[in-house]
């Protein structure tokens, strides 16, 4: 079967407040996703959604052209990884990877080994006498090791210190170059992973803000830095996310693809054009004033 | 890759799982039943369920009494075994169906998996019970002869703990769909021991006495369904029952 994602039309209302507002989402098989959004934007929602954990209150989420939710063929395909709480489970760490080789279909126990080995996870300790960043590192374990056709991580990392962060990082890559599948990232930790990112999706208020090839999307951002009169004039038109100014400095962050002419311009004018992170571009663009406009 | 996880899985998991809880709780009932008369405790029960069993059993149902204490191990156990149940009932849902959907499995594997081995813990539960009763019998009262009934004593048995799993299983589902709502469900459960204990409490003695036969029949059907009727309500909770981040 495919395992394209197609998300359509989904809302999710919670008593009184929208949770997700019409989504329309195509992930095509394959690619690693960035899913970006402040707190309570929608993220878990959405993926707690495609992970069967909930239904959309209306709207359709496929997989392969085929629904989800409560469909023993598609369910199995999908690995919802998140924040979970251990504070109270007496297994071992052994004991719960053997339950996920149990269950999931394409689970390879070797790699599971290795990644346990990598992470330094005491394999014969309770799941709740471990670190937080132990348990996370567990949790990736289990997440990475099922090589579900569509792996979600949704705040996986939690608790776990940079050089933890940097081998699931790097394992990850790995992996989905010799294992290609579909993983959806959700995180805050924008700037650690932007390298991963194959597409970029950003939720605001519970409506899609951008979905978009993070290349594209980044090229879609320049900082502009010169005089604070010229960088003025020269984003007059423009949709400007933000700016910041030193003395008679002016850096202004502006949004729109910028043509040949228009960097030329700024070239004559002594201006200077700099790229702008996935980070920075998140933070602006999901700013009160900038929502509407991006959009 | 594997063939599909189906609810035979899960079931023969689940059973395995609770049946492993089973065997500590029957090792610590088994070791109280021999210690407390040790240091002075009384354990005499007036449990009309295990009663039903010894005199099923010990082919005396028509007879006063029948003298291991009236009762033996099968009266002492068969209270905690409700409780027992009752316990595994209720954590099912908030423990065993967060794990199957985690791990890409569906609500209705989970239910009908959950079901099949509650149906197998409750019987293994009762035979086991019968077995230890009738060493019992053989090295206490070597002259009782067993009677033809003891199926039937084994179902019966089967099914009165089969109710508390039941029981518990409403308060599990309730509480984690409905929060304080639950409490309504523990009411449910209440209603559905008090029908059982009330139904197995008239006729107990004299159950299965040819002349009482039917009302045995009936006493048999009438708490299959109330326990099929449970579960049903169980099942219209957790159909599309959202997932907790936990």
């Amino acid at each position: 079967m495919s395992f394209d994602i197609e998300i359509s039309k989904v809302n999710v209302q919670y008593s009184s407040t929208k949770a997700l507002d019409h989504i329309d989402l195509r992930l095509q098989y394959g690619k690693i996703y960035g899913l970006l959004g402040r707190n309570g934007a929608g993220k878990t929602t959405l993926l707690s959604i495609l992970g069967s954990f909930m239904e959309p209150t209306s709207g359709t989420v496929r997989l392969g052209g085929r629904q989800i939710f409560e469909q023993r063929e598609v369910m199995q395909h999908v690995i919802f990884v998140y924040d979970a709480d251990y504070k109270e489970e007496t297994e071992k760490v052994q004991d719960m990877l053997e339950a996920v080789e149990h269950y999931r279909p394409h689970f390879d126990r070797e790699y599971a080994d290795y990644l346990a080995e990598r992470f330094k996870l005491p394999l014969q300790k309770k799941m709740k006498e471990l670190s937080k960043g132990q348990q996370s590192a567990v949790n990736i374990t289990m997440g990475l090791a099922s090589r579900s056709p569509v792996t979600i991580f949704d705040e996986a990392y939690l608790g776990m210190d940079a050089p933890s962060r940097d081998i699931f990082y790097r394992e990850l890559l790995e992996d989905h170059a010799q294992h290609p599948r579909t993983i959806i990232l959700s995180t805050h930790h924008v700037s650690e992973v932007e390298h991963l990112f194959e597409e970029v999706i950003m939720l605001h208020e519970g409506r899609l803000l951008i979905h978009a090839p993070i290349d594209q999307l980044l090229e879609r951002g320049a900082a502009v830095t010169g005089a604070a009169q010229d960088v003025d004039s020269f984003v007059k038109e423009m949709k400007v996310l933000h700016t910041e100014q030193l003395g008679g400095t002016k850096q202004a962050m502006v949004f729109g693809n910028l043509g040949e002419a228009q960097r030329q311009a700024a070239k004559q004018a002594g201006l200077e054009l700099g790229i702008v992170s996935l980070q920075q571009l998140f933070i602006h663009m999901t700013e009160e004033e900038n929502v509407n406009e991006v959009r | 890759m594997k063939s599909a996880n189906s609810f035979r899985k899960i079931g023969m998991d689940l059973t395995l799982a609770q049946l492993s809880w089973a065997v500590w709780f029957g090792a610590f009932a088994l070791a109280a039943y021999i210690v407390f008369p040790l240091i002075g405790i009384n354990i005499e029960s007036n449990n009309k369920l295990g009663q039903l069993f010894s005199n099923v059993l010990s082919g005396s149902w028509d007879k006063e009494s029948f003298n291991i204490d009236n009762s033996g191990f099968i009266a002492f156990i068969a209270n905690p075994s409700k409780i027992f149940m009752l316990v595994c009932g209720i954590l099912s849902v908030p423990s065993f169906l967060t794990f199957f959907v985690k791990q890409g499995l569906t609500r209705k594997d989970y239910f009908y998996g959950a079901a099949v081995s509650s149906v197998a813990v409750a019987f293994v539960l009762a035979i086991v019970s019968g077995v230890v009763f009738l060493i019992e019998q053989l090295i206490f009262a070597p002259e009782l002869q067993l009677d033809y009934a003891w199926p039937i004593a084994i179902v019966v048995y089967g099914l009165n703990i089969l109710a508390y799993y039941a029981a518990g299983w409403l308060i599990g589902a309730g509480f984690y769909r409905f929060s304080f709502g639950g409490l309504l469900f523990i009411l449910l459960a209440i209603l559905l021991a008090i029908a059982v204990e009330v139904m197995w409490e008239m006729p107990l003695s004299d159950t299965l006495k040819l002349a009482q036969v039917w009302s045995g029949l009936v006493s048999i059907l009438a708490t299959a369904v109330l326990i099929g009727a449970s579960f049903t309500v169980v099942r219209i909770m957790t159909k599309r029952i959202r997932i907790k981040l936990k």
